[in-house]
């Protein structure tokens, strides 16, 4: 990392303390080039998550089928997040709250932090306690206590590892992005470790695996594609705070689809092929399984560290997500980290089980929201204002605002989300995954991210419009 | 309507200057944009359709 990098780090941390992160930046702090944006996309994006969005697909689909589902959803999903946050975030030099203001209005924050805030949570209770578990798992390998530890291992490793998270950003990120960078070759380590011993050992049995939920071809490989889709809808609240210090678009755009979205069915390509023959669904078992104590106690370390260390990032990110609130601006730094970080304690004390057996619908609430809020951006900002945004409206409150609607909120976006919703959910249920025609054929993400822009749009141009609200007058 | 702080203002009136606009998505952008996005997928999509099948 350059001095340039270096000070602009120091200027964000900064910021973020200071409840500044909400401003847009100016040009000479946005210093990422395109190398640059793209490692830090590919860093963030690359973490243990990835074993777990790859095992999940490997409970429905054969090796290769899963790897070319996941890659074709990953890269569905970045470009709905690409296509919806980008194009303001990095001309203005914002984060991704700041830019949907021009769909939902001077007071959707309420709405846009609300589901930031959820995302980054679950994602990090989820890190937490793969730490908490890879810790139980590791005292195993060298020789302490059975299986039955990590009922008492999981929550205190996970409130353990909370409490350090606090202690470490209590002063920013204090050097965090340099760990961070580390970090990805322990992941990439481990994954190619677990990859060549898998293929070595166990290739007879890659080749013949059957997924342990596969019912049909059409629907196991849609259930595939929008696992891998709606994983890469969680990146909406973290690429606009990445893709704000490029100085433009034109610099942020192959980052953003190709440094955050293909690292992630690449690196899922671990988790698919190991729960295809190890048929263990704790990720942090698979090591001991593979590579022996020795080898599996060495690996464990470096995942512990991985995933501690993203999760530090993630919750980080959340805390500057919240000071960047309006209303909560003015929070002490640390109050804010708290906010962030006690609703990871809680799940990691009372429902550290809960999370992990439950992925498949954490994602699909994902897809739920994020989809539906990918297709009001990219339809306002592309076919409606024609990229034209009043960045003085992002930024005025009250009700003459540019975009300050009805009490600062836009009904079209709010009928546009019931709408993308309503469709989500009946053509997949998070929770059963039972499915609706036509499922099968085009998903859910995407018929939901479709039904919101078209309602957005009706309501748009039947009320908003004649009525003069959003600033579309001018266009 | 009530002024913006001062920094913000500062900040706000530097980029409403249409020289200090960077605009959008270039023509090689959208390449990049629409291969990995679209044609990418549909590739995948085929050859995952055809491909590796154990059951």
């Amino acid at each position: 990392m350059s001095e340039e990098q270096d000070s602009s780090q120091n200027n964000l941390d900064r910021a973020a303390q200071q409840g500044e992160m909400s401003w847009p930046m100016l040009p000479h702090e946005r210093n990422w080039n395109r190398k640059s944006l793209f490692v830090v996309l590919m860093v963030a994006a690359a973490a243990t998550w990835c074993y777990i969005i790859g095992e999940y697909v490997g409970y429905y689909l054969p090796l290769w089928p899963g790897f070319f589902a996941m890659t074709a959803g990953a890269m569905i999903g970045m470009l709905l997040v690409t296509l919806a946050v980008v194009p303001t975030s990095s001309r203005f030099g914002v984060d991704s709250i700041k830019a949907a203001v021009p769909q939902f209005g001077a007071n959707g924050w309420v709405i846009t932090v609300a589901l930031q805030y959820l995302s980054i949570i679950g994602w990090n209770a989820l890190l937490l306690i793969f730490f908490g578990r890879s810790v139980s798992r590791f005292l195993n390998a060298v020789g302490l206590g059975d299986e039955s530890l990590a009922d008492i291992v999981v929550p205190i490793g996970t409130v353990v590892a909370c409490a350090l998270v606090f202690i470490i950003l209590r002063r920013g990120t204090t050097g965090l992005e340099r760990v961070a960078m580390w970090l990805f070759f322990f992941i990439v380590g481990v994954g190619l470790f677990l990859i060549i011993v898998i293929f070595v050992q166990k290739s007879d049995e890659l080749a013949t695996a059957v997924p342990a939920y596969a019912t049909g071809k059409q629907i196991d490989f849609q259930f595939g594609i929008e696992i891998a889709l709606v994983s890469l809808l969680s990146w909406w609240p973290y690429i606009g705070s990445m893709t704000r210090m490029a100085r433009s678009p034109s610099i942020a755009a192959a980052p953003s689809m190709l440094g955050m979205g293909l690292p992630v069915p690449i690196l899922s390509f671990v988790g698919l092929a190991a729960i295809l023959v190890l048929e263990t669904s704790d990720p942090s078992g698979w090591m001991i399984q593979v590579g022996g104590n020795l080898f599996g106690a060495l690996a464990l370390l470096f995942v512990m560290a991985a995933n501690f260390g993203t999760a530090t990032a993630g919750l980080y990110a959340s805390t500057v997500g919240i000071k960047a609130v309006p209303k909560l601006g003015r929070i002490p730094w640390n109050f804010a980290l708290m906010i962030s970080i006690l609703p990871v304690v809680f799940i990691g004390i009372f429902f550290p089980n809960w999370v992990f057996d439950n992925f498949g619908t954490f994602v699909a609430y994902i897809g739920v929201f994020f989809a539906p809020l990918c297709g009001i951006q990219i339809v306002d900002y592309f076919g409606i204002r024609r990229g034209r945004i009043n960045i003085r409206g992002l930024y005025e409150t009250g009700s003459e605002s540019p975009y300050g609607y009805w009490f600062g909120i836009n009904p079209a976006a709010i009928i546009g989300m019931a709408g993308g919703v309503v469709t989500y959910l009946y053509l997949l249920d998070p929770i059963s995954y039972s499915v609706n025609d036509p499922f099968p054929i085009i998903g859910a993400s995407l018929p939901a991210a479709a039904i919101a822009a078209v309602a957005y749009t009706i309501v748009t141009f039947a009320i908003n419009k004649p009525l003069n609200k959003g600033d579309y007058t001018k266009h | 309507m009530a002024p913006l702080p001062d920094e913000i203002e500062r900040r706000v009136a530097l980029y409403e200057d249409p020289a200090n606009d960077p605009g959008g998505f270039k023509p090689t952008d959208w390449a990049v944009i629409l291969g990995a996005g679209v044609v990418l997928p549909i590739v995948c999509i085929f050859i995952g359709w055809n491909v590796g099948w154990t059951v």
